[in-house]
């Protein structure tokens, strides 16, 4: 999806469905949803090494492989005893990121004619797998998403839903 | 960028800026740091933000499909405010331990 608000509010959506009552559990795969998103951290370094290498450097961030290795790294800094469920609960939220960064126009990241779609099994293949069914700067998922997490959020507060 | 390596081929150029209208229907287009001339039967500012699929042809984009996009940072302001909603309900749950170098969770100590 475009923006982190979507994405936040589809993990805590997805932590309930998975019936994730531990807030830290659910804390996890939260971050984990805005985890791929990272890559972003190029606009820091885009002045000083270049807009394209500063963009090439950090997009294997928002990639499968990218997400696997740098997500162990990330886990690395939470007890060593939890070391295996984090992993896997950060990696459902950073699957759905993913999945739904999917379904929307190609930002034209590498700037045609490399690419402008996100290469998600680069360096395995170099497929691009978006689908353009929202463009990018679409806020009606983040309309509809805060509209129903809300929802959730009051109906669990006065009970309606079993807690 | 040379279009005519693609002359009759269609593709799309994603989030291009209006540089300069040549005459009623034929822009001047920046993708990247490239220039392109693009052919539409719309009527666009400069600094427009579009999208275009089209057929090349003789070194110019003939527009098929358009779309406007009239607020291409959305997604941008959108994404501030979830960072600071993460960054309080990340660290509601748990605080860095400076010490050993992890995170710790509040509710343990």
């Amino acid at each position: 999806m475009p923006d982190l608000f979507t994405h936040i509010c589809v993990a805590y959506l997805i932590s309930l469905a998975l019936n994730i009552k531990e807030s830290h559990h659910r804390n996890i795969i939260i971050a984990g949803s805005i985890f791929p998103d990272f890559w972003k951290i190029y606009m820091i370094f885009s002045p000083f090494i270049g807009y394209y290498t500063a963009k090439n450097f950090f997009a294997p961030l928002h990639m499968v492989l990218g997400v696997l290795i740098s997500g162990a790294l990330f886990i690395s800094f939470f007890e060593k005893s939890y070391w295996r469920k984090y992993y896997m609960l950060l990696m459902i939220g950073a699957g759905s990121h993913l999945l739904l960064d999917a379904f929307l126009y190609p930002y034209g990241w590498y700037g045609w004619p490399m690419g402008d779609g996100i290469w998600f099994l680069w360096p395995l293949l170099n497929i691009e797998f978006q689908h353009g069914f929202i463009w990018p700067e679409s806020y009606l998922p983040a309309v509809v998403s805060g509209i129903i997490v809300c929802a959730v959020i009051l109906l669990r507060k006065y009970r309606f839903v079993n807690r | 960028m040379d279009l005519g390596e693609h002359s009759g081929e269609k593709i799309a150029l994603y989030f291009a800026e209006v540089y300069e209208k040549e005459d009623m229907s034929t822009y001047i287009v920046k993708v990247g740091e490239s220039k392109v001339k693009v052919v539409c039967n719309d009527n666009f500012e400069e600094g427009d933000v579009v999208s275009f699929n089209g057929i090349v042809h003789n070194n110019t984009l003939i527009s098929e499909k358009h779309h406007i996009h009239r607020h291409p940072d959305s997604a941008f302001y959108l994404s501030i405010p979830a960072v600071f909603l993460f960054l309080i309900v990340f660290f509601r749950v748990w605080e860095f331990d400076l010490k050993n170098g992890i995170f710790l969770r509040r509710d343990k100590k």
